[in-house]
């Protein structure tokens, strides 16, 4: 069941006088469980196309769907809270919560509160096996743990989309491992639809589909 | 009334006279002597706090009121002006005799004593009806139009705002700079908020609970220099007075700074772009 598609979407930015095309109209689409790589060389997009598929940025032309909804500038907020999870490259934990309160201020900010949070995060945080950590603060964790809160962060809420940021580029490679393979098992457990963007070749290994990215286009 | 000092010095005091003090149960704080002593002649009781100007004095000492020698013939503590004008007690017929063209025959005040359980509002009504050209005033109107007095028809009022309008000025501008700077320091949390779903009524709840505790912190801070202070002022003989209404309202004032302080923080947090997550 597709869950995400985009048809001819476009995206220009203007810079002076100029307008520079960045993505020249894609069509894309994920099924509900499926976990997309989605490569390209730097410069060629991914990161706009991810924005546009995470509701950060409009499409200047052409259309997002998200779970037969829409996407209009009026609604952006809520798909996000209500469809989408995000993991980033930087993490970008909030260095004044501990791993679990990271988690559950995510849930918060999608409307589930008190005590249902709690459960719900701790649910997270113990499936990516950070039970015993759960109250560390981010500086006290490791790059593969703080990207683990992270995912724990995406997964909470039961977004049905998850889309990563180049997640293995501030791991070593044993962490990257470790963390691509835990991601993969609650993505599918749990039948979300995953779309990393990245570099690393290791992602094409817990990946079902390989979608390229280059000069703004789907090759 | 002027009095002068052993030393040749002239300095002021502000007399209360009475026909019988013991009556109304004021001054209070005597320490020698007996208020009822003053009906028996020249005399004179004065407040401790009197030696600061006038030098050290002791009972049976005589001071000049007005070119007349008066008997010290007691002493109060804590009987102080707002002014710091030393205060001197004598009786009601003394005090007019010793300024007979002004205060001969005339009489401008008269205290009145309810008995228990009189109604002032009632009573002072009935006056009013009665003396339709004379001012009536209960002790809490006298004491309100005082201090409006000193409010409205002195310098001191206008130092008063002034020095408030600047403390509030120089306050929103410190917390508004500070909340900004922080608001600066954590754009990438506030992108990050954004891109997980939050809106920007999320990051003023954030930005908003910042000021109030700033607020909380701040009103503490001063709660507690004032409560330091109250002995040092004591030593200049002023009271500091701080009822809880205004504890209670410098409270409020102070989130309500805050608050309003935060408003330039709020504008720069309602136009991040949650883009800025994505770049490194």
């Amino acid at each position: 069941m597709t869950i995400l598609t985009t048809r001819h979407v476009e995206k220009t930015f203007t810079e002076g006088r100029e307008t520079v095309p960045v993505l020249r109209g894609i069509d894309f689409s994920v099924e509900r469980g499926e976990i997309v790589s989605l490569e390209g060389p730097s410069g060629s997009g991914k990161t706009t196309f991810l924005s546009i598929l995470g509701c950060i940025l409009t499409p200047t032309r052409g259309e997002v769907v998200i779970e037969g909804e829409a996407v209009a500038e009026r609604n952006l907020a809520e798909i996000r809270r209500r469809s989408l999870g995000f993991v980033f490259q930087q993490f970008n934990l909030f260095p004044s919560l501990s791993a679990i309160e990271n988690v559950e201020y995510a849930l918060n900010v999608k409307g589930v509160r008190g005590r249902e949070a709690r459960v719900e995060a701790q649910r997270v945080i113990e499936a990516v096996g950070l039970g015993d950590r759960q109250n560390f603060l981010p500086r006290d964790l490791s790059g593969g743990q703080k990207q683990r809160v992270a995912i724990a962060r995406a997964l909470a809420g039961k977004a049905p989309i998850l889309l990563a940021d180049e997640p293995t580029a501030n791991l070593d490679s044993a962490a990257g491992t470790q963390v691509l393979e835990m991601f993969r098992t609650l993505a599918k457990q749990e039948n979300r639809a995953l779309v990393i963007v990245t570099h690393d070749p290791k992602v094409r290994t817990i990946a079902d589909r390989v979608a390229k990215i280059q000069d703004g286009a789907l090759v | 009334m002027n009095v002068s000092l052993p030393t040749g010095a002239v300095e002021g005091t502000e007399v209360y006279a009475l026909e019988d003090f013991s009556r109304w149960s004021f001054p209070q704080g005597v320490t020698e002597g007996d208020l009822g002593d003053l009906r028996r002649g020249p005399y004179m009781v004065l407040d401790d706090s009197a030696k600061k100007r006038w030098g050290a004095f002791a009972v049976n000492d005589y001071r000049e009121v007005l070119g007349r020698r008066l008997k010290i013939i007691g002493r109060t503590i804590d009987a102080k002006s707002f002014t710091t004008t030393p205060l001197t007690f004598m009786d009601y017929r003394l005090a007019q005799s010793l300024n007979e063209s002004e205060l001969r025959g005339n009489t401008t005040y008269i205290l009145i004593k309810l008995a228990p359980g009189a109604n002032a509002d009632a009573v002072g009504a009935e006056i009013r009806r009665r003396l339709p050209y004379n001012d009536v005033y209960t002790k809490a109107d006298w004491a309100k139009r005082s201090r409006n007095y000193w409010i409205d028809s002195t310098g001191l009022g206008l130092n008063m705002y002034i020095t408030v309008f600047l403390g509030c000025l120089v306050g929103i501008v410190v917390v508004a700079q500070t909340l900004y700077t922080s608001t600066m320091e954590h754009i990438r949390e506030f992108g990050t908020v954004k891109a997980i779903g939050g809106g920007n009524r999320d990051i003023y709840a954030i930005l908003g609970k910042q000021a109030t505790i700033a607020a909380i912190a701040g009103f503490a801070l001063g709660a507690l220099q004032a409560f330091a202070l109250r002995p040092v002022m004591s030593k200049i003989d002023l009271k500091l007075i701080i009822p809880n209404e205004l504890y209670l309202a410098v409270l409020l004032g102070s989130i309500a700074l805050c608050l309003t302080a935060a408003m330039i923080s709020f504008r720069k947090v309602a136009s991040i772009d949650p883009a800025l997550v994505f770049r490194t």
